[in-house]
């Protein structure tokens, strides 16, 4: 990377000062770590997000020391001051919530997950004939796993299917880590539609779902308090007052985050918010899950 | 059957890259199964139950990578292993290709390049409307790459974007030049004060290049798509890219190019262009001009938009703007065997159909067929076979479905100049090269063999579209085809002259 010509794009306002190592590098983000605290360090074109800075002029496959300092970002010896502008909100914004406009949209968002979805993603759970995509042997033998996890979420068996779901899939953050993610947002939509607190029912999920990675608990830790990255931030913003238009083309950009993560947070939320929105459940096109939801289901919301 | 697993600690990947080598361990010979994953409590689980579970996974932790491998033997599964880093290796290149990201969508480029005011869309032509739109949409004006776009689309889309002071290029614009940077098919060509509008693709690289091949150069060349200055679009874009040019500081002399418009088009343009502080060429191919500055081939556009710019006959205008000169057709007339007497133009440009089709009306020659008829011209019954004077546009949708253009593709033209010059009546094979980004990287290599055998005939006459910037280099080119036999003309109008003198000439029947 460059000795100077970094800018800093957007600095996540939960990021804190310190001095982080590189923990884990890729072409577009480097994972940095310091005691105990995250850090993503990304590229243009990557989403802003609560631990996420998004700078110019870095290689994340070379960035070894990151310095957080006073409004000063220090890669490597190359520093870039920025300000208040640059700092992304990570909180998402729930108005009024209009549930037959939701219902509408959640449709619309089932379809576009369903027909825009990855290779190999969790959209099997909206659209069953991509599971045709697993090889048989192991990669099946995931899916199955995943898919009886979501049934046991479904069915009210919350915390047995949030325990077996996290760590399940390949990478380092596996897709059921990004499934449990997606739920936590749900309850975050649905507590705010509905005027329930549900805060507890978060904390349980979160503990359920604590690994020894810190990648994973950090993600899931910032979806349990409703802080979000920005294409999700606009997804949700988009579900709650948007149209169809608003919704696909969120959904869009929602997709384009990770490999398979965009379409495995967008399941999770998904399945929750068909499970959770009981008003709605009246209205709810069956296109969005495949199935209908009875009321003994998903008791825990 | 065996089962062998490895731990690697602290080894990360995507997913996808894990995934892709999953897959690739699984396809080799005698691999039953295998999965790389990381050392989760619940991909260990999965492991057990697909059976690829072994004691060495069970101290690993969380973010530590399991590869197991299940096959017919202990050595089958250590090649499985011995592959593993290779395949590992090969996997994130092809995922982490170290070059420059590729977003996905509008908004991720636009996240990229947030001020970006051109987006140039080449999508199927069903789905081009709506991310044109939507580029539109974002204040970008719009190349339109795609073909196959509804003309209904195309109005909506040029209404829209002439409303927000954005221009649309395209349906099925192929080239265009802006602020210097080449888009599509275009050329490597020098700046420079003249500035072009053009619903014709290859005409436009046939003024830019000779433009700038006569010491000149380009400011801007702007496409618009041929259906353009139909009745039905009326000119939205065509206009609206004479009023950009109008206002470019860059460019002092604007070259307008197409076949011949719909007539309430053509004098909507003529009362754009009436007035305007800067000189104002057109060549509308196959129509009658009406201004001093109308002329009637792409290379009397270059002469003419050259010497405005330069303020004096450019050197070489002469080569492009005379006629044959008779020493060279009656060499080229004497190789010609007895009996032939037609001209075939077998040819990757449109607007290069077209310009044939003048030049050799011009010359009194009647009796073409085209599968592009433009004035006195007979449709072909069949656009694979040839009937007298033929002039075929091979980028014609019946030669290009379901395979690349014919300035990419060379196959169709190769097999059929052999035919040609096999056919007892071929006089000349006519040819048009057109170099450039995106063209055929070596089309001399392609047209040497054919060239070299229908020679042995009939004259091949050709031009040669480009610069020697461009990546093909006009010059080795030129050398290469006549090397091979063919007679390389200065343009291609002057080429059509050539071919149709040939013809006319005593004898070479």
């Amino acid at each position: 990377m460059p000795a100077s010509g970094i800018r800093v794009r957007s600095v996540g306002d939960l990021v804190a000062d310190g001095v982080y190592r590189a923990h884990s590098r890729f072409r577009r983000v480097v994972n940095a770590t310091c005691t105990g605290k995250l850090v993503t360090l990304a590229v243009p074109g990557v989403d802003a997000g609560p631990l996420t800075i998004v700078a110019d002029g870095v290689d994340p496959r070379r960035v070894r020391t990151i310095r957080i300092e006073e409004r000063t970002l220090a890669v490597d010896g190359a520093r870039a001051r920025f300000g208040d502008d640059a700092v992304y909100r990570s909180e998402f914004e729930a108005g009024p919530e209009d549930l037959p406009l939701i219902a509408r949209n959640l449709s619309v968002l089932a379809a576009c997950v369903a027909s825009r979805a990855p290779r190999a993603s969790l959209a099997f759970l909206i659209d069953p004939a991509k599971l045709s995509e697993f090889r048989p042997g192991f990669e099946r033998g995931l899916a199955d796993h995943i898919g009886n996890c979501v049934r046991d979420i479904r069915h009210g068996q919350l915390l047995r299917g949030v325990s077996r779901l996290r760590g399940a899939g390949f990478g380092l953050t596996p897709s059921g880590d990004d499934f449990i993610a997606g739920l936590l947002l749900a309850t975050h939509v649905i507590e705010r539609t509905e005027g329930r607190d549900l805060e507890s029912l978060r904390l349980s999920v979160l503990e359920a779902a604590r690994t020894s990675n810190l990648l994973a608990d950090a993600f899931l830790l910032l979806a349990s308090e409703g802080r979000v990255f920005e294409s999700m931030k606009a997804l949700l913003g988009a579900l709650s007052r948007g149209g169809p238009r608003d919704v696909t083309r969120c959904c869009g950009r929602l997709l384009e985050v990770g490999e398979t993560s965009g379409a495995d947070i967008a399941v999770g939320l998904l399945v929750t918010l068909e499970a959770g929105l009981s008003g709605s459940r009246a209205s709810w096109p069956r296109a969005v899950t495949g199935r209908s939801v009875r009321d003994r289901e998903a008791a825990w919301l | 059957m065996v089962v062998v697993g490895r731990v690697r600690k602290g080894a990360y990947f995507d997913s996808v890259t894990l995934m892709t080598v999953a897959r690739e361990l699984s396809s080799l010979d005698g691999v039953d199964d295998a999965a790389v994953v990381m050392g989760t409590a619940e991909n260990r689980a999965i492991l057990e139950a697909s059976d690829l579970l072994v004691p060495e996974f069970e101290g690993a932790g969380d973010t530590d990578l399991l590869i197991g491998v299940r096959a017919e033997n202990g050595e089958v599964a250590e090649r499985a292993f011995a592959a593993i880093d290779g395949l590992l290796e090969s996997a994130r290149s092809r995922v982490d290709d170290g070059g420059e990201i590729e977003p996905r969508s509008l908004d991720g480029a636009l996240d990229i390049l947030p001020d970006a005011n051109l987006a140039l869309v080449s999508v199927a032509g069903r789905y081009a409307g709506d991310v044109a739109a939507a580029a539109l949409d974002r204040g970008m004006h719009v190349m339109l790459f795609s073909d196959n776009v509804p003309v209904q689309t195309e109005i909506d889309l040029k209404r829209r974007a002439h409303a927000r002071g954005l221009l649309v290029m395209g349906p099925d614009c192929g080239t265009a030049i802006v602020n210097g940077v080449p888009l599509g098919f275009a050329n490597a060509v020098s700046r420079g004060p003249v500035g072009i509008v053009a619903a014709a693709g290859t005409g436009l690289q046939e003024v830019s290049t000779l433009v700038s091949n006569l010491g000149s150069g380009i400011s801007q060349a702007l496409g618009t798509g041929g259906r353009d200055v139909t009745k039905d679009v009326g000119g939205v874009s065509f206009l609206d890219a004479i009023e950009a040019l109008a206002g470019d500081d860059a460019t002092e002399v604007i070259v307008l190019v197409s076949k011949p418009p719909d007539p309430d088009v053509r004098a909507r343009i003529a009362a754009a262009v009436e007035g305007l502080p800067k000189p104002v060429v057109s060549v509308f191919l196959g129509a009658a001009p009406e201004g001093p500055n109308d002329v009637r081939t792409l290379a009397d556009a270059a002469v003419r938009a050259a010497t405005l710019a330069l303020g004096r006959a450019p050197e070489g205008a002469a080569a492009l703007e005379g006629g044959p000169d008779t020493e060279t057709v009656e060499r080229l007339v004497s190789g010609i065997g007895p009996g032939r007497r037609f001209v075939r133009a077998l040819l990757s440009g449109g607007t290069f159909a077209a310009e044939a089709q003048v030049v050799l009306a011009d010359l009194g020659i009647d009796g073409v067929h085209s599968n592009a008829p433009l004035g006195g011209a007979e449709a072909l019954d069949d656009p694979l076979r040839s009937a007298g004077h033929t002039v075929v546009d091979l980028g014609a949708d019946e030669f290009t479905v379901g395979r690349p253009h014919p300035m990419i593709d060379y196959s169709i033209r190769t097999k059929r100049i052999v035919d040609e010059a096999a056919d007892a009546e071929t006089a000349v094979v006519l040819l048009d090269v057109v170099l450039g980004y995106g063209s055929n990287l070596d089309p001399a290599a392609e047209l040497a063999e054919p060239i070299a055998e229908a020679a042995r005939n009939v004259a091949v006459v050709c031009s040669v579209t480009g610069t020697d910037g461009d990546p093909q280099n006009r010059t080795a080119v030129r050398e290469a085809l006549e090397r091979a036999g063919a007679h390389v003309a200065p343009s291609f109008a002057s080429a059509a002259r050539i071919a149709g003198a040939i013809v006319r000439t005593p004898g070479a029947e």
